[in-house]
């Protein structure tokens, strides 16, 4: 009897610790961070720029109803603090935003041109400290202030770090800008030798009378020596480097058309892998990177049918310099650069690990020096559903 | 206020246990039983009221240092 | 007989896979034992037949005293003041392992979900529930470990499954940059941190089955020696040794990378699922070994009234342990924690075994 009395109070007792803990967050005492823009101020401060949603309004305005409650309201709030490092700043920002922010859905990280070149792994240790961060978040530099690029709207998405989400993964199609997030820089910030790139943002003018006058675009790749950015390079170049990595996706191939060389024809890439071979004779470093890309005819803009073999062998050959140049491209500005963005120095590191520790030391002036060899294996495999352009020349 | 919690939470475990242990004569068991929770309460009396109780790990860390080195 | 109760081998390897997968899915600490490169994942390969070393002495005592636990056996070896020495030390060491353990399962919950919550109340929680399992004897344990067991294994590999393409094995080499022996030193970190080895000379005798002992003795390590294995490389795989080697938790760090389109991810929650279970298995079964070896040293007829006045111990020193996380981890590295727990699980049951055989105490093994 005693038993189940005790039982019975017991049973009475669970709702309570049911409730919640210590660390409960109610969604409406939250304010969701979207994106997070960090910038560097002249007196060493750190700015910091928060996207943070306002869902009643994305809940007005989206979907079939539209022109609604909520038509004119934004549905992102931006909020923009100083601090003396990145957590001061966020902590900061409770004096303008009443709510806790919370960040474990935070989609897009930002940093300034001037941060950057001041270096980034000071201001990334909290994003990777912090529980609450995510490590698939995706990193941008921006090319001026991240302020400028968190605060820009866009016409399509409401939400624009939704945007800048999207763009992040739309350089698959082009592949003319990386695609990072946080956990990628971490493990190339970690490395001793090879180098870490980030995708850069650009703000843009829009034509005279649209409602948004300036838009973000996605602008090539920006390099760095350790965490301290250094430079960039262009969409040809960037491939440049993905082509080395393996990590093209997709993209177009613009040629000029056999017979026709005014003409442009576009291929397309399918899939592409590549392999690099460190090897060493005599202290001579010489590093071969093979290429293989499969590719379709995508569109040709002029009337030379292109789909007998001949042509179609010339096409793979001017598809392959392509590649070769850009991919030149690439390494001429590395290695002017001393920069190892290729991981030569992590192949090195697993093909002669006797010798590695030898060329870590001096890994700079090593990379500068390397010989490279490129090769490329270009191919076409499909045409599409036309074979001969339909006002093709008669012969 | 915590030297309370804990006096109270001590004051409970031994009304649970002693009794019980009394009734049936079971003295070794008691002692131990009653050993062991006055180690548990010295330890923590010490820690709620400020004392700073020393980290055994670091009286190994020493050995091992000292036996290793 | 203070403990009435009697487990299967398969429980038996179970229990031991639980409480010692649980502290590597955290911690991983083979990843920061010493040479310390992209080797780590062969160190993992030596740990099987390294334990198989270590864990011999302890396997061959049962041999001769297959119907005592550690904490009798010392009796008949080395006599009663030797029981008391044997038997203090070993006793102090489960306390020290069960408040090492509270400390750590506190220091993963405020650091990863929590951070506002006093650390004491999860540590009070986990005990009280443990207190309860270990009230129960070693039956539950055994049958608690055949059910958690499959959940981990199938919450653990299917996390390593999601989590494949993403994984590039070239992370992987060098192929024994520093040559076969910093490995097989290495290999010997994880074996050390299996404190269950010890364990197991406590609950040997409460097996149905005496003949499935060997099977206990082989499979455990083989099993064990998988799984560390499966984490390191993958873990290896994904972040390469010197990422894994700069985060706290290299496995759950890369639990928190899973991501499978755009509607598999933040899955971070199963991870801490499985570290409750696990570690509520663990922290009751070396409350038990504590318990049970107060009662055999004291001759105690029960060793229920025990458990509540253990806890309070156990619950201050694991306090005292994890007030500084910095002198905590100090303590955990290679050079410490090896040689500490290699003193109770490979020396003393040595120096037990050699005193056996030349004052030739229990039965001849055949």
């Amino acid at each position: 009897m005693k038993r189940r009395i005790l039982i019975y109070i017991l049973c009475l007792a669970l709702p309570f610790v049911l409730t919640g803990c210590w660390n409960r967050k109610e969604l409406s005492t939250l304010s969701v961070v979207q994106a997070i823009g960090i910038d560097k101020l002249e007196d060493g401060q750190i700015n910091l720029t928060l996207q943070l949603l306002k869902p009643a309004e994305i809940k007005g305005s989206s979907g079939m109803k539209g022109g609604g409650t909520g038509g004119g309201g934004k549905s992102v709030w931006v909020v923009t603090v100083t601090g003396q490092t990145v957590f001061d700043a966020i902590r900061s920002a409770t004096h303008q935003v009443d709510r806790r922010s919370l960040f474990s859905q935070n989609k897009v990280i930002v940093i300034g041109e001037v941060a950057a070149k001041a270096g980034i792994a000071p201001l990334l240790d909290l994003a990777i400290r912090d529980s609450e961060l995510r490590e698939l978040a995706y990193i941008f530099i921006a090319k001026g202030k991240a302020q400028d690029i968190i605060e820009a709207e866009n016409e399509q998405e409401k939400v624009p770090a939704k945007a800048l989400e999207n763009l992040a993964k739309a350089t698959r199609v082009t592949s003319k800008a990386p695609e990072i997030t946080l956990f990628d820089l971490m493990k190339s910030l970690v490395s001793r030798t090879s180098s870490p790139f980030l995708p850069g943002l650009e703000l843009v003018d829009r034509p005279e009378g649209t409602t948004i006058k300036k838009q973000v675009e996605l602008c090539g790749t920006a390099v760095f020596k350790r965490d301290k950015l250094v430079g960039w390079l262009d969409g040809k170049e960037s491939r440049g480097l993905l082509w080395v990595l393996g990590k093209v996706k997709s993209g177009i191939i613009v040629v000029e058309s056999p017979d026709a060389e005014t003409k442009k024809v576009a291929l397309e890439i399918i899939r592409a892998s590549s392999k690099v071979t460190p090897e060493m004779t005599d202290g001579k470093l010489t590093v071969t990177v093979e290429v293989k890309e499969e590719g379709n005819l995508g569109e040709q803009m002029s009337q030379v049918d292109l789909t007998k073999p001949v042509t179609f062998k010339a096409l793979e050959e001017k598809q392959a310099a392509v590649i070769n140049d850009e991919i030149s491209a690439a390494l001429d500005k590395a290695q002017e650069w001393g920069i190892d963005l290729f991981k030569f120095g992590v192949e090195y590191h697993r093909k002669f690990p006797a010798e590695y520790p030898e060329l870590e030391k001096n890994w700079e002036e090593e990379f500068k020096n390397i010989a490279i060899n490129i090769e490329v294996d270009a191919k076409l495999s499909r045409v599409g559903l036309s074979t001969t352009p339909v006002n093709a020349e008669e012969e | 206020m915590k030297v309370f919690v804990v006096l109270l939470l001590f004051a409970t475990i031994a009304l649970y246990e002693i009794p019980g242990l009394m009734r049936k004569k079971e003295w070794p068991e008691l002692i131990t039983s009653s050993v062991l929770l006055a180690i548990g309460f010295t330890l923590s009396f010490l820690q709620v009221i400020g004392v700073d109780v020393p980290n055994p790990n670091k009286g190994i860390e020493y050995l091992i240092k000292l036996l290793t080195s | 007989m203070i403990e009435g109760g009697k487990i299967s081998y398969k429980q038996m390897i179970l229990l031991v896979f639980v409480s010692r997968i649980i502290g590597w899915i955290a911690f991983l600490p083979v990843i920061l034992a010493s040479p310390a490169n992209q080797d780590v994942w062969i160190d993992c390969l030596m740990a099987a037949p390294i334990h198989l070393i270590v864990a011999l002495p302890v396997y061959l005592l049962f041999k001769k005293f297959p119907n005592q636990t550690l904490y009798e056996y010392s009796q008949a070896i080395t006599g009663k003041i030797g029981q008391w020495v044997v038997g203090i030390l070993y006793i102090w060491f489960f306390i020290h392992m069960a408040a090492l353990n509270l400390s750590n399962f506190s220091e993963f919950f405020t650091t990863i979900i929590m951070p506002e919550t006093p650390s004491l109340f999860f540590v009070i929680t986990l005990t009280l529930v443990s207190a309860y399992a270990a009230h129960k004897g070693i039956e539950v344990l055994g049958r608690l470990s055949e059910f958690i067991a499959p959940i981990i294994m199938i919450a653990l590999i299917g996390v390593v499954l999601l989590l494949v393409k993403d994984m590039d094995l070239k992370e992987l080499t060098p192929i024994l940059e520093k040559g076969i022996y910093p490995s097989i030193l290495t290999g010997l970190s994880p074996v050390a941190q299996t404190v269950e080895i010890i364990g197991l000379a406590i609950i040997f005798p409460f097996i149905n089955d005496r003949q499935k002992i060997k099977k206990v003795y082989i499979f455990t390590p083989l099993l064990l020696g998988l799984f560390l294995f499966i984490l390191t490389i993958s873990v290896i795989a994904l972040l390469g040794d010197d990422l894994a080697k700069s985060l706290t938790y290299p496995f759950y760090s890369i639990v928190r990378l899973v991501h499978v389109g755009n509607f598999l991810e933040r899955i971070e929650a199963i991870h801490v699922a499985v570290w409750i279970l696990g570690m509520f298995i663990k922290t009751a079964f070396y409350y038990y070994l504590i318990v049970l070896g107060l009662a055999q040293l004291f001759h105690l007829k029960d060793y229920k009234p025990l458990i509540l006045p253990t806890g309070t111990i156990i619950v201050s020193l694991s306090n005292v342990l994890g007030q500084s996380i910095v002198e905590l981890r100090e303590f955990i590295s290679f050079n410490i924690y090896t040689w500490y727990t290699l003193f109770f699980i490979l020396f003393i049951p040595s120096l037990l075994l050699l005193t056996a055989t030349i004052r030739k105490k229990g039965e001849r093994s055949r």
